[in-house]
């Protein structure tokens, strides 16, 4: 019997994989494009608002930073161990080199000092970026920290298609290109709910009488056009990698893979319904409450779907990481 | 379920309602005053909701591993394979023994791995193999009609997954599984076979035997090859990159 990193750990590795590479990859167009001109009007340099936003900003950042380097550790180690289990050797250095000496560890070893480049760029910078012209005197972040985040995050997201089947697929191209948009687009769209229902000033973990609707409504607005044609390209992309992926109608039912990315269908459906409701409805009426200074009820309602949003996402993220470590019938 | 006062729905929102009434007829224009109207309705209006968000979240919570658990319960393998195509073709029939057995895979496998061909006799006929791309190949000059069957256990140069898969034909004719050298050689032979299916050491013999592979095996265990200098130059570039970035950018 060979040693290998068992089936849970390494599902739980390439969830985190995707998780942290999603935020670390998101946090900065969500946070500094979409949030911080919804804050304009505020002033956050002196309320404890603007310290517990940076406060949890500065937390996503490291978790998103320690979650990467855990979960590529774990993969990292499973392919040593295969290795080492299909030589009948124990676990030594020559394994490890081994597992570099392809293209998949390759990739996989590139991610840690991708992952420490963009953890240089991003602490300390991206809160204090976060709150320039919100009542602070920071100045908004220079060309070049955006050029650097440009570089280093979109290097770091195709480390995924790269090392999964997309880079394995006959059409690697065009593979490797859908998968890598289809991610970004992704990441762009859970970290705008994560920052929704846990980097705004009342998210989860606060008090409710913190919860300012006068940050919510237009960060919500913002958001919610972000969001709309996010999850558009990913049901775009999505379909492009099932048909190169499945390739036809009959695998999604009779094959493994095909039943868990059906599962995954069907989440980003429910999904999609939340999405419908908090973009055609609730945006509306956070607006006109905001506008007449009337409080309005639907600020909780949107708090609650963008909750259950994110525990969705992450189960789409979840049947991912499952799809990722099973055949594609195509 | 809960004891909160604020679990009482009319209750709960018949106060938040009055609240906001009272509030709102003593506010006038002042923003300030506005503002502490709307903290205080939303205040109330989240823990009611919060009541009914936990028992949703719970449920969801159950949804998510129960609804992956029915699709892991499938046929989904965490150490997948994938078997493209074969020859002779996994359950077809040949009308005589093949000299050589191919097998390709979708993904490109690394050199490294055990291929093991057994004949009727379900003798090991495979001495060596080759690795060409997605295909392995190995000579079979002695097997004998029957049931064969191909085993291979090899890690994906693409993706990183082990593929390890056994498919089976037959072959025509009636089997002679006495062979001259019989009973030291086949004894042997099923040894290696054993050995190598509980993974330990008649893969390295496999290995040893090698033609095209023995090479990529024999690198291995010397030293693979790793890309040691364009790894370290694009880890350079990268942290040089962020640190550059990181500059603090001029005071105005």
């Amino acid at each position: 019997m060979g040693q290998e990193v068992p089936a849970l750990v390494l599902w739980s590795a390439r969830l985190l994989i995707f998780l942290s590479h999603a935020l670390l990859f998101g946090l900065v167009p969500v946070t500094l494009l979409v949030l911080r001109p919804a804050f304009a009007s505020a002033n956050l340099a002196t309320e404890d608002q603007g310290i517990s936003l940076l406060r949890r900003t500065k937390i996503v950042v490291l978790v998103s930073l320690l979650a990467g380097v855990a979960g590529t550790l774990l993969t990292f180690l499973n392919n040593a161990l295969e290795d080492a289990s299909l030589r009948d050797v124990g676990l030594g250095f020559g394994s490890i080199e081994r597992v570099l000496s392809n293209s998949f560890g390759q990739w996989q070893a590139i991610r840690f000092p991708l992952i420490a480049a963009i953890g240089i760029l991003l602490l300390g910078r991206t809160g204090r970026w976060l709150l320039a012209g919100a009542g602070t005197s920071e100045t908004p972040a220079p060309k070049r920290w955006w050029a650097a985040w440009s570089i280093l995050s979109a290097a770091l997201l195709l480390t995924i298609p790269f090392s999964g089947h997309a880079g394995a697929h006959d059409l690697r191209a065009t593979a490797v290109t859908n998968d890598f948009s289809h991610l970004g687009f992704a990441a762009t769209w859970i970290t705008g709910i994560v920052a929704l229902s846990y980097l705004l000033p009342g998210g989860w973990g606060r008090s409710s009488r913190d919860v300012p609707i006068s940050l919510l409504a237009p960060a919500v607005d913002r958001f919610s056009r972000v969001a709309f044609w996010s999850i558009s390209a990913v049901v775009v992309t999505g379909s492009i990698n099932t048909i190169l992926h499945v390739g036809a109608f009959s695998p999604l039912f009779n094959t493994g893979y095909g039943r868990a990315l059906l599962l995954k269908v069907g989440f980003v459906c429910v999904i999609l319904a939340f999405g419908a409701m908090n973009h055609f409805l609730l945006r509306a009426r956070l607006n006109e409450s905001l506008r007449t200074e009337q409080p309005s009820h639907h600020a909780a309602i949107l708090r609650r779907n963008v909750r259950t949003e994110l525990l969705l996402g992450i189960a789409v993220m979840a049947t991912t990481s499952w799809l990722v470590g099973s055949a594609p019938p195509a | 379920m809960s004891t909160h006062p604020s679990d009482t729905k009319g209750a709960t929102w018949g106060t938040s309602r009055s609240c906001y009434e009272r509030l709102q007829l003593g506010s006038s224009n002042s923003p300030q005053v506005g503002n502490v109207e709307t903290s205080t309705t939303i205040s109330i209006g989240v823990t009611y909701v919060r009541k009914r968000n936990l028992s949703a979240a719970a449920r969801l919570g159950l949804l998510i591993p129960v609804a992956v658990l029915v699709v892991a319960g499938g046929s989904v393998a965490l150490a997948h394979g994938i078997l493209e195509s074969a020859n002779p073709a996994p359950d077809s029939t040949a009308s005589k023994p093949p000299r050589v057995v191919t097998t390709t895979l979708s993904e490109d496998p690394v050199p490294d791995g055990r291929y093991i061909v057994r004949d009727g006799c379900g003798k090991v006929v495979s001495k060596d193999f080759t690795v060409d791309g997605d295909t392995i190949s190995a000579p079979t000059p002695d097997g004998q009609p029957g049931k064969w069957q191909v085993r291979f256990d090899f890690i994906s140069s693409a993706d990183g997954h082990r593929y390890n898969e056994t498919y089976s034909f037959s072959v025509k004719g009636n089997k002679d599984c006495s062979a001259p050298e019989k009973p030291a050689a086949e004894d042997d032979a099923e040894d290696e076979a054993e050995g190598a299916e509980s993974s330990s050491g008649a893969s390295g013999t496999a290995h040893e035997e090698t033609g095209g592979s023995a090479h990529a095996a024999d690198a291995g265990e010397a030293g693979a090859d790793v890309p040691a200098v364009p790894l370290t130059i694009a880890s350079a570039a990268a942290i040089g990159l962020a640190l550059l970035g990181r500059k603090n950018p001029p005071t105005t």
